[in-house]
């Protein structure tokens, strides 16, 4: 069993890569820097004793100071998952796309994009893909609230119930 | 069967309005849209499917708003979705009429709280005529929509206010 | 005189062969759609028939899933997800219990376990019933879709005997079920085994060796493993180009190692590896392995308590994360769950196998008839339930 942390630390001298280890043992992730990201990732889909050959998926979790994008690599050769963080907390918040690695990474992307707002650098098609295209708002963020009017129909039910309790 | 000269003429010689029989006609033929956006639609399925056939009722689905003079909105409707509903509605001939099916179509359903795309409700967008309550309706509670409906269209004395949106 | 004797000039345009170009027409394909499966649209460039790109667009079911369930405590998600993939709603709740047992360190009992299986393995069945009814539809065959719903209804009442909803459930609880077996019930199950069975020959001789079905079928949207790899295909689609990958074999969960059955994968009996037949014909053999599992999960189930495990509250939920995927008639569903401690998830993410299987289809439909788009959109079987969430 390698270990990646160790890997990526050697092929990547000045990338710095921790495990951050919560509260389950098999669960931990690897937290990368968001600019060398996508040449690591090229490393670890190409490279022949990594050869995470499947992306499952791409996560967003708003994080208050930051955005984490939390991305899980699988190698169906060794039956191996890899989960790695990267952290979008620059202004611009632009994370480099990994589309041409993985294909399916496509439309994970454009979701983490209409759901947080992070934009993926060199992405083929950042647009929005769940809500409409002119919607104001990036709605899983902690700070989101919801707007009032959409194209003049109402968003919130007309008669709130009495008990009704703040969405976060 | 019964012997020539004994009752032949009776019930052959009907005496009725125009009215009635157009009302007749449109209510055992009704022709939905298919209309199925989520979980209701299965049930819809269902209800058109062997068990619970709904041909038996007059209803067949026909898949063009303009060849439909029903629309059963059976599911969630979002905010994405509601303008092309609101096209189809207008894309149906009259007389049209509307069934809103399932929790969701009535009144947004379990997202009728913090769902900030889903619609409070169908007839904030188009006139309802029947809400079939349930999430999802047992296809039993669809066919009895279907029937009210009819009963409101032979009787339309029965036709509640539609609700100004 | 007889037309044959005629002597009919060739057009003016034949010596010089003109080249006619057109340009590409952009048509719409949805959301309301008899074979859309759903609320989807598809936007086709075509060149008369052929479609050089079909681009989906999805959104017009966004409920909003995500959001919400931050609001809600854990034992509340639960109703939630059986709203996501509809026609399979109990394998929905299994793929939500298991993520949050690990993270609560909860181990269900044996019992609890087979009977997991055996709703999971009904509601299999029941999903992939809806699959090839409405794919006999697409195809324009309406009988298939009769017996298909027909039989689906002997499965739907077992599953209001246990839990009450004849589609959508919230039976499996976090640590347990909501309700134990009531008496006869697997009785009736095996009952229902022995039915089912000699059904699958029917659907075989009413539509899997038709030829007119065959012909629609085979050969049309062929997907190359490596595509299908690469665009996060999973589940039957990525079994009928030829991978052999299960998730209840390679990654067992709740006793699925305890349990011998095959692993479907598509051969291109009727054409190449990887077309529409396979992705459909997987579905029925999957079927007949469903009901192999259902006879050993309830063979030798012990009696006992199903609410042992069941914990009181969330009032002390570990930090951190887990990812957890199982295995759904449409593919792999993995739950991210993302706890801070409080009784409520900080981040609930649902990778979707529908909304992966879903962006192969611009691969498989260059270059296709515009009537082979609907077969391939039907072999996919999406649910937008879940591709939208």
């Amino acid at each position: 069993m390698i270990d990646w942390r160790d890997w990526v630390e050697e092929k990547f001298p000045d990338s710095k890569p921790e495990w951050i280890q919560e509260a389950l043992e098999d669960e931990k992730s690897l937290l990368l820097p968001t600019e060398q990201f996508d040449t690591i990732v090229r490393a670890l889909r190409l490279d022949d004793q990594a050869r995470f050959d499947s992306l499952h998926c791409i996560a967003g979790v708003d994080r208050k100071q930051y955005i984490e994008v939390v991305y899980i690599l699988f190698a169906f050769s060794r039956n191996e998952r890899l989960k790695l963080k990267v952290r979008a907390n620059n202004e611009l918040q632009e994370i480099p796309s990994i589309t041409e690695l993985y294909p399916s990474a496509d439309w994970h992307e454009r979701e983490i994009y209409d759901m947080f707002g992070v934009y993926f650098r060199n992405h083929p098609d950042m647009r929005r893909i769940l809500m409409p295209d002119d919607w104001e708002g990036h709605p899983l963020r902690k700070d989101y609230v919801q707007p009032e009017f959409y194209n003049g129909w109402r968003i919130a039910a007309e008669e709130e119930h009495r008990t009704a309790r703040p969405v976060n | 069967m019964i012997p020539p000269n004994e009752g032949m003429y009776e019930n052959t010689i009907w005496i009725t309005s125009i009215d009635k029989i157009f009302r007749w006609a449109r209510a055992s033929s009704m022709w939905p849209q298919t209309f199925g956006l989520a979980c209701c639609a299965i049930e819809m399925m269902a209800a058109a499917a062997s068990r619970f056939d709904l041909d038996r009722f007059g209803v067949f689905m026909r898949p063009s708003p303009r060849q439909s003079d029903c629309m059963i909105v059976s599911g969630t409707v979002s905010f994405k979705m509601a303008s092309r509903l609101v096209r189809l509605y207008e894309q149906m001939p009259e007389p049209k009429w509307v069934i809103s099916m399932g929790s969701c179509a009535n009144s947004g359903g379990p997202y009728w709280q913090g769902g900030y795309h889903v619609v409070k409700g169908v007839d904030t967008l188009v006139p309802v005529d029947v809400y079939v309550p349930g999430c999802p309706p047992r296809p039993e509670a669809l066919i009895d929509g279907i029937l009210q409906l009819q009963g409101m269209i032979k009787d339309p004395s029965k036709r509640i206010q539609r609700r100004a949106s | 005189m007889p037309v044959h004797e005629l002597n009919i000039p060739l057009g003016p345009s034949h010596d010089k062969i003109v080249k006619l170009t057109g340009e590409s027409m952009t048509l719409n394909m949805g959301p309301q759609h008899p074979s859309t499966h759903g609320v989807l649209r598809v936007e086709l460039h075509t060149d008369g028939e052929v479609v050089h790109d079909a681009i989906p667009h999805l959104g017009y079911l966004h409920r909003c899933f995500e959001k919400i369930c931050e609001g809600l405590p854990y034992n509340q998600v639960l109703p939630y997800t059986d709203r996501l993939d509809y026609c399979a709603a109990m394998n929905m709740n299994f793929g939500y219990v298991l993520p949050v047992e690990k993270l609560m360190g909860i181990q269900v009992g044996d019992r609890v376990q087979r009977i997991r299986v055996v709703m999971a393995e009904l509601n299999r069945i029941a999903s992939h019933l809806i699959a090839i009814g409405t794919y006999g539809l697409d195809a324009g065959a309406f009988t298939p879709f009769l017996y298909c719903f027909r039989d689906r209804e002997h499965i739907l009442d077992l599953f209001e005997q246990v839990s009450g909803g004849r589609l959508l459930y919230s039976y499996m609880c976090i640590g347990g079920l909501m309700a134990d077996l009531p008496e006869g019930w697997i009785a009736r199950c095996l009952e229902f085994c022995d039915y089912f069975e000699p059904k699958i020959d029917e659907y075989n001789n009413l539509l899997s060796y038709n030829k007119i079905f065959t012909e629609r079928t085979a050969n049309v949207g062929v997907l190359p493993p490596e595509v299908a790899i690469a665009c996060g295909c999973t589940g039957p689609m990525l079994r009928a180009s030829g991978v052999k990958w299960d998730l209840r074999k390679d990654e067992p969960y709740s006793g699925y190692e305890k349990y011998d059955f095959n692993v479907i994968v598509g051969e291109g009996a009727k054409g190449t590896v990887g077309d529409s037949w396979d992705r459909f014909f997987v579905r029925v053999l999957e079927m007949t392995e469903s009901v192999k599992i259902i006879r050993q999960a309830l063979a030798g189930i012990p009696e006992e308590d199903i609410s042992a495990t069941i914990p009181k509250n969330f009032m002390k939920m570990p930090v951190g994360d887990v990812y957890f995927r199982s295995e759904t008639p449409r593919g792999e569903i993995g739950f991210y769950i993302v706890s801070d401690g409080t009784k409520n998830p900080y981040r609930l993410k649902v990778r979707s196998p529908a909304f992966c299987n879903l962006s192969a289809v611009p691969y498989m439909a260059r270059d296709q008839l515009i009537a082979d788009l609907v077969i391939i959109l039907g072999s996919v079987d999406i649910v937008l339930g879940e591709v939208d969430r």
